[in-house]
This record gives structure tokens, C-alpha cells and sequence, in this order.
């Protein structure tokens, strides 16, 4: 089951992952999910990762396809990687790719 | 809906065999019970989290490349546990790997626009990153993937 809350403060939209891992099983469903929940969505979106426990490559593939599919101009930032996530998308360089902050309070203090 | 998998009982204490379906409901369950036995034989925090890493990569591998589209077999996985190493076994009756040989640790290249950023990719670098031995034979029908990891104890 993908559930993914959503809430607006200001102009910027907060995703809560609403499970405890991304994986194969869930990767497609999560990708259309975000597709749908960031439909008509503000120029910057967060994604709150802060209960996720574990993120496979296709969980990955999932996120950054998630960004891939938001119009020119907006952003995908992400907050709250634990351990073992913030591990995988280190190993993998993606922590190059999305601005990682530690929690979405932080995120909302630093401007997008 | 999937059922947790029970491990093969009759193995030494520090050995662990599981054989379920080929589908991804189920490589959730395989986990759980080879983290089981992890804790189980002592194994410090980032061992433990290495080997679920790469045991994830190397079982979705399989479901994606050795069997594909085609109906699905079963996947067995030993783990060994010794004082030094964590060794793993996984055996599957798929698809040989392509040109018989292991895929390269790759690093994509991420300096590129958004639209092309890789989705895929990322689960061979992950095993290669966090494993010390990678090797992959073919036995008859089967393809055998053996895995190990130096145990650096913490």
C-alpha cells in the first residue's frame, strides 16, 4: 500500500513517504503515486524520507524518476535520509544530485 | 500475499539456506530471516546492514534479469558465517548473464540534465561497493552467484 500525505506550507509541498521501505515491490506504485500527488504542485517540492528505513536501486530509480517527472522548473528536495538510505544514495552519488537536508523543518529554512 | 520464509533447519548455527518464488513480495521475507540469523551470529551494525544491501541488489537481479519476463523460479540463498567473512551463495535457474560474465562496477555519469539522469543501474555499483569478492559460474542450467563480504566488525 503507497501512501504518500501531502501538505502545503507556503509555496513549498511536503510528501511524506508514508513507509518503511522502497523497494522493488513498491518502486512503480510509489513513481506514479509521486506523480499524481505532485500533480499541480508548488515550484518546490520535499520529500520526507524520515521513515523510510531502507532504499533498494529500484526504490532509487523510483525517486529520481519522481523528479524527472515534475515540469521544468520545479525541484525535488529531500529530508530526514536515514541511515541506511543517506548510505545508498552516497554510495551511488546521488547525494550530488538532490539537496539532502536532515529534517523538513531544516529544508523549510533554506530557501530552494 | 507473501509468507515469511522458513529457513532450512537442518544447517550449522552459523549457516543459514532459504529457497522461496522469484517475486518480489517475497525478497522482503528473505531478508528479514538472513538478518535473523545475522544478529543471531553476532554480527556488528554495518555487517549486518552491508549484507542486506547486497543480498537486496543480488536478489532483485535475479528476479529482473535471470528470470525476467518469463515465469519465475525459485531462488536459494546460503549464508555462511565465519569468524572473517559472510559469504553468500545465491542460486537461480534463469537466464545466463549476459556474455557469461559479471556486469562492471559502472559509475553512471550524473553530470548530465535531468531528463537523463539513469533510474537504473545502481544495484551491481551497490554490490560492487560494499562486497570485497564477486564471482558468478554457470552449472548446468543453473547460475550460481557467489558473494563475499570481510566482516569489518562494526
Amino acid at each position: 500500500m503507497v501512501e504518500l500525505p501531502t501538505r502545503t506550507e507556503g509555496q513549498t509541498q511536503i510528501v511524506v513517504a508514508n513507509m518503511d521501505r522502497i523497494d522493488a515491490s513498491v518502486a512503480i506504485r510509489f513513481k506514479d503515486c509521486m506523480r499524481d500527488v505532485t500533480d499541480g504542485g508548488g515550484q518546490r517540492c520535499i520529500l520526507d524520507l524520515s521513515k523510510v528505513q531502507f532504499v533498494d536501486s529500484s526504490g532509487l530509480g523510483a525517486i529520481v524518476a519522481s523528479m524527472k517527472q515534475l515540469e521544468q522548473g520545479r525541484r525535488l528536495d529531500l529530508a530526514g535520509l536515514t541511515p541506511m538510505v543517506d548510505k545508498v544514495f552516497r554510495l551511488t552519488r546521488m547525494d550530488s544530485v538532490f539537496a539532502i537536508f536532515d529534517s523538513v523543518e531544516a529544508a523549510l529554512d533554506t530557501p530552494g | 500475499m507473501s509468507q515469511p520464509i522458513a529457513p532450512i533447519q537442518n544447517v550449522a548455527p552459523n549457516q543459514c539456506e532459504l529457497v522461496f518464488p522469484g517475486l518480489d513480495t517475497y525478497t522482503r521475507h528473505a531478508l528479514d530471516a538472513v538478518k535473523t540469523k545475522l544478529s543471531r551470529a553476532g554480527v556488528a551494525k554495518a555487517d549486518r546492514e552491508r549484507t542486506e544491501i547486497i543480498l537486496a541488489e543480488a536478489i532483485n537481479n535475479i528476479i529482473e534479469h535471470a528470470y525476467g519476463a518469463e515465469a519465475a523460479g525459485q531462488i536459494q540463498v546460503r549464508m555462511d558465517v565465519t569468524h572473517d567473512n559472510i559469504t553468500l551463495t545465491l542460486t537461480d535457474s534463469g537466464c545466463p548473464m549476459p556474455g557469461k560474465g559479471l556486469p562492471k562496477k559502472q559509475e553512471a555519469d550524473l553530470n548530465c540534465a535531468r531528463s537523463d539522469l539513469p533510474e537504473g543501474g545502481f544495484g551491481w555499483l551497490l554490490i560492487h561497493q560494499l562486497s570485497d569478492k564477486v564471482t558468478y559460474v554457470r552449472h548446468g542450467s543453473d547460475n550460481i552467484t557467489t558473494i563475499l563480504l570481510r566482516r569489518q566488525n562494526r
